[in-house]
């Protein structure tokens, strides 16, 4: 029987997933930081808007987190493509970490969406185009899962899963233009054309708030993600 | 689904139940805030033109609903590092079980070795 | 400790999910799975190809189209909408039943609705969306609300300075 004899030690490239990372713990530190911030000025500072009343401030989160859905599908696509393509493992890792975080943020958008609209539009739902095609987006992410969960294992597997996430980036535009381009239930403009300073500040604010967060749950998960796959490979190594 | 087993073969029985009760509270919570928002809602509007119910002037009126949002934000986020905590902790067993195995193994050729 | 001579060592770890392969065993259940996915997928895919190309596009008419399209066909719902007028508004006494007028500023249209209205229906600023249909009397009989909200957010306190 082969020796593997293992000259690395076990933790390896996963080296990543030090407890000492700077990076992440700047992350964590940073997002947690701005969160503060952006509660404050969300709940306490930001004025009420006249016409929609204290729902209004659901756009705070409801914006941010529909951006990065839209931003995270393109993400797992160019990774996916990159994993083909150079057939490095940390592609792959990086498209998985994304496209798990992706569902989360497109699953927040439609439930905070859904309950935002309750109140003002006087429906749940409905199947205008911006909504439908993020609904699309949201069984992309969760189709990208299970193929990779439970497809034909290996490239062939990936392959398949990176086919549906290319499906995603191309749709991650028509659902950022759908206003404009169809008729929508929703305002014309994704962000409204007139708006008071502050809300506009509130909401940059909690635009970059939610991307940090998004940045360290992406590291972590990724880190993790990587030390799977090379505890995995050992596994394979020493069986 | 194997996501449950695997919760619960990691966690044990009673972290489970907690996390589930806690799960639980929150979403009923959520919901209970959510349609409780709808009492009180006339279940016919008044006859006179163009009289908005007694809820439109008031900004606060759907406060329920950004506090429902709000639970709801965070309860997922939480969740979610709550998961990666887990598999963490999962993998780092992994680690140490492969260790062993491989002190193990290389013991085992160590003293095969010798006594050759 | 007792050392076996076999070849391979006894590692009694189980795989991991989701970067090995399934350790149910069972390749029915997983192509199960993997079926559901697939129709799931294709199944929304679908969806949205079907909204985008045929005439559903058009998520509702104005007013003035509204007019010119005419009575909607039998058992199919359309959506209309417009700007109610507000002296327009009426509704009896316990009545569920509402009447109201649609405009788009240059036609109007007749509209009726039983039921509850939300509040921003009322709203000066709100552009109404009504779904449902146009009958052979001039009288949209509508069966759903939607209050589109306008896009400009203004603060309380200058509407107040305002008013």
């Amino acid at each position: 029987m082969a020796q593997t004899s293992i000259s690395q030690p076990v933790t390896g490239s996963s080296a990543t997933y030090s407890t000492r990372s700077y990076l992440r713990d700047g992350l964590l530190i940073v997002s947690a930081a701005l969160m503060a911030v952006t509660l404050y000025m969300v709940f306490m500072w930001v004025p009420t808007e006249q016409n929609l009343g204290v729902s209004q401030r659901i756009f705070y989160f409801h914006v941010p987190l529909g951006w990065i859905g839209m931003l995270s599908i393109v993400v797992v696509a160019v990774a996916s493509l990159m994993h083909l393509i150079t057939g490095k493992e940390k592609w792959d890792s990086l498209a998985y970490a994304t496209a798990e975080l992706g569902v989360i943020f497109a699953t927040l958008i439609l439930v905070t969406g859904a309950i935002w609209a309750r109140p003002v539009w006087g429906v749940w739902w409905t199947w205008d185009a911006k909504l439908t095609t993020t609904l699309v987006l949201w069984f992309i992410y969760v189709g990208y899962l299970m193929i990779r969960a439970y497809g034909p294992s290996g490239t062939q597997g990936k392959r398949y899963a990176s086919v549906i996430a290319l499906i995603g980036a191309i749709d991650s535009p028509i659902i950022y233009k759908a206003t404009d381009w169809w008729r929508t239930a929703h305002p014309e403009r994704n962000v409204p054309s007139d708006l008071a300073s502050e809300m506009l500040l509130t909401l940059l604010v909690a635009v970059v708030t939610f991307t940090v967060l998004y940045a360290y749950l992406l590291v972590e998960r990724y880190s993790l993600r990587k030390s799977e796959s090379d505890l995995d490979e050992l596994h394979q190594r020493t069986a | 689904m194997n996501f449950i087993k695997e919760l619960r073969r990691g966690l044990g029985l009673r972290a489970s139940t907690v996390i589930v009760l806690v799960a639980l509270v929150l979403t009923v919570s959520t919901l209970l805030t959510t349609v409780g928002a709808f009492d009180g809602q006339p279940q016919t509007a008044p006859s006179t033109i163009p009289e908005p119910s007694e809820h439109a002037n008031d900004p606060e009126a759907n406060l329920p609903f950004l506090f429902a949002v709000y639970m709801i934000t965070w309860g997922a986020f939480f969740a979610y590092i709550f998961y990666l905590s887990r598999r963490q902790r999962e993998m780092q067993g992994e680690i140490d079980a492969l260790k062993r195995a491989l002190d193990q193994r290389e013991q085992a050729e160590a003293q095969s070795q010798s006594e050759s | 400790m007792n050392f076996d001579d076999t070849e391979t060592t006894d590692l009694t770890i189980s795989p991991l999910p989701d970067v090995s392969d399934s350790d149910d065993g069972s390749v029915i259940a997983h192509r199960g799975k993997l079926l559901i996915a697939l129709v799931v997928l294709v199944g929304a895919l679908g969806y949205f190809a079907f909204m985008a190309f045929e005439g559903a596009t058009v998520y509702y008419y104005t007013v003035g189209e509204m007019n010119d399209i005419g009575q909607t066909p039998e058992g199919k719902m359309v959506r209309v909408s417009g700007k109610l007028v507000p002296e327009t508004f009426l509704r009896g006494d316990g009545s569920t039943l509402a009447e109201f007028s649609l405009t788009d500023g240059s036609e109007s249209l007749i509209a009726n609705h039983i039921g509850v209205l939300p509040d921003l229906f009322f709203n000066d600023h709100s552009e109404i969306i009504l779904e449902g249909s146009y009958g052979s009397d001039g009288v949209f009989q509508s069966e759903n609300v939607i209050v589109k909200c306008p896009s400009k957010y203004i603060a309380l306190d200058e509407e107040q300075e305002l008013g």
